[in-house]
């Protein structure tokens, strides 16, 4: 009966979790995929399991790499929390077989899905955990003190190899875990916490690990460059605390009736609260949006991307990811100033230095046809990513050496693909194009890229980028994306004179036949007093009509300039000429 | 029948006897494998040459013959050939002076063939037995994981002289040997923990190398042959990428000088002649007497906008070892801007003989130019040609020299035009290369899968034994000596 409870709140919890992840965080999963490659050699593996922590990485790695597929993030975490939590109540009661606390089961297993929402945090942290609780369970199963003393200090010292850092918690839970059970000469036990620590000192000494942090703290599962926040520590602090607490309470908490269920309930509230308060606090929110934009401009949603962007845009990489999708769809110069503007920096954000930043900006660079900066940030990207590389931007880089026909590097890096679970038939597919000039020219996605590259060399970057969309655009009239990107760039910088010079040099020409909406809608503003201009340019009737009544309404509202904006947004917020006057 | 083809019927009808394979058909062919090691010299301290074929086969063998000695290896996965340690020692040693023969059979759809067989030349010579390097990926500006690492020649032995993940994952770049002595090294950390580390047996010094005097840290290194001295350039260094052109990045100098560090006093030294505004001087090297020093120099020009003007000629001055001072004229050995080239990384062997540097069509930063080649200057008779059987269609860049002046090492890009890959030649007496060989590895994938290029190889006599913790607590926890101009 005992039994069945357990599986049925195992199924509780798991039913919960899963729904809950694959509501709240399923595009959380699409992005932690492409962070951690995970390649199928041998050559791959055996050089992670040299590393200290190796098998958690190949273990949790191998996991990741489904994280791409839908629902299976959610799937994954769940089964792999609700068996840690499932783990810790077994082993919490061998302490105190008739302990309710379980409590003390959730605590670490809540801390850990905290960190999961972090993106810095490698899912190596959380299957660490779970074979440091395996080792605790079969370590705790030897009856005998000293053949559990020889037990632990053998596990101890495999789990520092194979789970890393995670073998300090092990070694101190052996030891709390003596202390709680009351078991004679407990310090015995302290020799797996002695070989731990002589284990991180030799590593640390002869430069097998490079900081005792990472040779002693769960910072090993975080991104190296990075000092992780204080959160990463409660799942250790936590479960200790479970140990001792029921160690401690050990033969006080027999409750039954009423009281034990008054007792369960208020567990499950604390649980609850803080969950709610957790998932407040660390799930990290903020980037959520962010993490869904990229999904979709990874997917080629476009026009999931553009029903996000309704409303208030308040950040430039949104912006950012808005206006990529415009360009995508061929809307960037009719339709930019539909939607709220971040000002040129939501066109192209600035460079952090960052792999998700350097990832966007690769796709930016890409959709205008510049693809030497396209594939210089998918080669940044690839290197910061926070394990082995970012499979997308290794496809960027296949990609664009087909490009530029340099075969034997988009060889290597299709090579690598074909070794994953999920892009080894992409990559497989673009062996077509290897040392075959004629496949790249007659695809439509390269052979249009292949036309941008310049005829002429020049180095890029340096400080001028409208004239490079310029020279993208004339040596390719036939994707009007360049120049449609350095026409909104030069409206959204409101830099005038640059924009009037454009149209003066490109319309009429096969560059730019006919003006887009918002360009047409600037050519008013910057000849307001010569509407034969505006004739020249083609400015259709409906836009001078609509820009008559526009001034008509700014006049009258002219006395009363704090409501002006909020006034003329309603009628006007979709045009150049509000983004130009109130923004 | 020619001689060749006689032979090569007689070794598969010997094979063929032993009743493992049944040969049907003698090619005229030698195989297609990687890394192409037909007709390349080694040293006789060589580690095996582990290759694959190319040729997809089911199954494939391969005999390695010199004198009395045969191996016979059996082909693992995908015709890889993993030779065993021991039995290939014995078989160079055999063929000191002489060469090898490789004989390979292959099952190719279902029929067994016997390909031409190919020659290594073994050279008596050994050549020094540790490689240093840096393992970085070949990138724009960012970096991951990077250290300076040391392989052992004589097997597949490698491991790390310091790695960026003991000193908060920053740049290391310039490790730099005093005449290939392990013990005699130094190095630069840039970003976090910024400085030189310069290791002197048992002895470590943090260096500050920034001067008000000088217009960066100290580059480029060239120990002097006694240790007490080492000439860097010192750069205002600038990276941009082309939008289309072979050549990807572009590293170019907008200034550069050439200086002499004191390692006893801690000072740096240099003259008008190698500080001019006017010109772009950097790679330095010594010559072994340490009585010369050569460098590059340019004519200075507006950078970035006239990068592919900048022509490095190759000069010397004579450097005064007693009394730091530097002669009042410079010696231009090869005006190579008067052919519209440019020359970069001299490196005089350690005999003195000759002088071995790069040419490309313009700039200094030659690793990134296709077509760099190398080139050697005969120092007794000043002429000028190009090594053309270590050359290749792609980047040959930086080399160093073995401590007996026979072998050289170099950076190439052939394999795949952007992984930059150590091959090794041998120099023979009248100064000429003999077909480099790409350093062999255990498994014969492993250029393939490897995403990280070798950077600045350089031989060295011993492995170095200084502990890299150490040396990261000096560069982290040391205030570090500042370097003073004089």
């Amino acid at each position: 009966m005992k039994k069945q409870k357990g599986v049925a709140l195992s199924l509780i919890l798991f039913v919960f979790l899963f729904v809950f992840l694959r509501t709240c965080s399923e595009y959380h999963f699409y992005c932690v995929e492409q962070t951690q490659l995970f390649i199928h050699s041998w050559s791959f593996i055996s050089g992670k399991l040299l590393e200290p922590g190796g098998l958690a990485l190949v273990l949790s790695e191998s996991l990741v790499q489904f994280f791409i597929l839908p629902n299976a993030g959610a799937l994954i975490m769940a089964a792999l929390l609700t068996s840690l939590c499932a783990l810790t109540w077994g082993l919490l009661k061998r302490i105190d077989p008739d302990s309710h606390l379980f409590f003390f089961a959730g605590l670490p297993v809540l801390c850990l899905l905290f960190m999961q929402w972090d993106f810095n945090y490698l899912t190596q942290g959380t299957v660490a955990f779970g074979l440091m609780l395996a080792a605790l369970y079969l370590s705790l199963a030897l009856r005998h003190p000293m053949y559990r003393l020889a037990g632990s200090l053998v596990l101890s010292v495999l789990l520092f190899f194979l789970a890393g850092p995670v073998a300090l918690l092990y070694a101190l839970s052996v030891w709390a875990f003596e202390i709680a059970s009351r078991t004679p000469r407990w310090y015995y036990f302290l020799v797996p916490l002695v070989a731990v620590g002589i284990l991180g000192v030799l590593s640390v000494y002869f430069s097998w690990i490079g900081e005792y942090r990472f040779a002693f703290l769960p910072d090993g599962y975080y991104y190296f460059r990075l000092v992780p926040d204080k959160v990463i520590y409660f799942s250790w602090l936590s479960f200790l605390l479970a140990i001792v607490a029921v160690g401690f309470l050990r033969g006080k908490t027999a409750l039954a009736g009423k009281k034990l269920m008054v007792a369960d309930l208020l567990q499950v509230v604390i649980l609850a609260v803080l969950f709610w308060r957790g998932y407040d606090v660390y799930a990290d929110q903020k980037s959520y949006r962010l993490k869904t934009l990229e999904y979709f401009a990874r997917t080629e949603q476009w026009d999931r991307i553009l029903e996000m962007s309704r409303g208030k845009i308040d950040n430039q990489l949104y912006a950012c990811y808005l206006n990529l999708a415009l360009a995508q769809k061929g809307l960037l110069g009719d339709e930019a100033f539909r939607y709220d503007q971040f000002g040129p920096k939501g066109l192209v954000v600035a460079w952090n230095k960052s792999s998700a930043i350097s990832a966007l900006l690769s796709d930016v660079y890409f959709a205008m046809g510049n693809v030497a900066v396209a594939q210089e940030k998918a080669f940044e990207s690839n290197i910061g990513a926070l394990c082995d590389g970012n499979p997308r931007m290794i496809k960027r880089l296949v990609q664009t050496n087909l490009i530029y026909g340099v075969y034997p590097v988009a060889e290597k890096y299709i090579a690598l693909l074909e070794k994953t679970y999920y892009y080894k038939d992409w990559a497989h597919a673009q062996r077509q194009f290897l040392y075959n000039d004629e496949a790249v020219l007659r695809d439509p996605l390269l052979g249009k890229m292949r036309g941008c590259l310049l005829s002429e060399d020049q180095l890029s970057q340096s400080g001028r980028f409208d004239n490079e969309l310029m020279r993208i655009a004339e040596q390719n009239p036939s994707n009007p994306t360049a120049l449609h990107y350095l026409g909104v760039f030069y409206l959204l910088a409101k830099d005038i004179g640059g924009f009037e010079k454009l149209i003066e040099d490109s319309y009429g020409t096969k560059l730019l036949p006919v003006l887009p909406v918002s360009f047409q809608e600037a050519i008013i503003i910057s000849s307001e007093k010569e509407p034969e201009k505006w004739k020249r340019f083609g400015v259709s009737e409906s836009i001078v009509r609509r820009f008559t009544a526009y001034k008509q309404q700014v006049l009258a509202g002219r006395n009363n300039s704090s409501a002006l904006p909020g006034l003329m947004y309603r009628s006007y917020g979709d045009t150049y000429w509000y983004y130009y006057m109130f923004k | 029948m020619n001689m060749k083809s006689l032979y090569m019927g007689l070794l598969l009808g010997l094979i063929a006897c032993t009743g493992t394979v049944q040969v049907k058909k003698s090619l005229e062919t030698t195989p297609d494998i990687f890394p192409d090691y037909a007709g390349v010299t080694v040293p006789v301290n060589m580690a095996p040459l582990n290759f694959k074929l190319k040729t997809n086969c089911s199954d494939a063998r391969l005999v390695l013959e010199s004198g009395t000695e045969k191996i016979e290896v059996k082909a693992g996965g995908e015709g890889r050939f993993e030779i065993p340690v021991s039995s290939w020692k014995k078989l160079l040693a055999q063929s000191a002076g002489k060469s090898l023969t490789a004989t390979v059979q292959a099952e190719v759809e279902g029929e067994w063939v016997g390909y031409a067989p190919f020659q290594i030349h073994v050279a008596p010579e050994p050549v020094d037995p540790w490689l240093a390097y840096r393992l970085i990926e070949p990138g724009y500006e960012l970096w991951n994981r990077m250290g300076i690492y040391q392989r052992n020649l004589e097997s597949f032995e490698e491991n790390a002289i310091i790695e960026n993940k003991m000193s908060g994952n920053n740049c290391m770049n310039c490790h730099s040997f005093c005449m290939q002595n392990p013990d005699k090294m130094l190095f630069h950390m840039r970003e976090t923990y910024p400085c030189t580390l310069l290791i002197d047996g048992d002895k470590v010094e943090k260096l500050n190398t920034k001067t008000e005097q000088t217009i960066s840290p100290l580059v480029y290194p060239s120990w002097h042959p006694s240790g007490k001295y080492v000439a860097f350039s010192v750069n205002q260094t600038k990276q941009s990428f082309h939008m289309n052109h072979a050549n990807r990045v572009e590293v170019f100098d907008s200034a550069s000088d050439v200086v002499v560090y004191d390692t006893e006093k801690h000072e740096i030294v240099t003259s008008p002649l190698l500080a001019s505004s006017g010109a772009f001087e950097t790679f330095p090297t010594f010559s072994p007497d340490g009585k010369t020093l050569y460098f590059c120099s340019a004519v200075a020009r507006p950078m970035p906008k006239e990068y592919d003007q900048v022509r490095y000629d190759l000069c010397s001055i004579s450097f005064d070892p007693s009394t730091r001072r530097f002669g009042s004229a410079v010696d231009t050995l090869y005006k190579a801007s008067e052919d519209s080239k440019s020359v970069s990384f001299p490196r005089v062997s350690p005999d003195g003989k000759y002088l071995l540097y790069t040419l490309s069509g313009y700039g200094n930063f030659s690793i990134w130019h296709k077509d760099a080649d190398l080139y050697m200057v005969n120092l007794a008779t000043r002429q000028n040609y190009p090594l053309e059987a270590a050359n290749s269609d792609d980047v040959e860049s930086y080399h160093s020299w073995s401590s007996d002046s026979h072998w050289v090492v170099f950076s190439s890009r052939r394999i795949d035009g952007l992984y930059t890959r150590p091959f090794i030649a041998y120099i023979d007496e009248e100064g000429q290369a003999h077909k480099p060989f790409l350093l062999p590895q255990k498994d014969t994938d492993f250029y393939f899968n490897f995403m990280k290029s070798y950077n600045i190889p350089e031989f060295i006599k011993g492995e170095v034994k200084q502990n890299s913790r150490a040396l990261a607590l000096k560069a982290k926890e040391d205030k570090g000596i500042d370097v003073r101009f004089k």
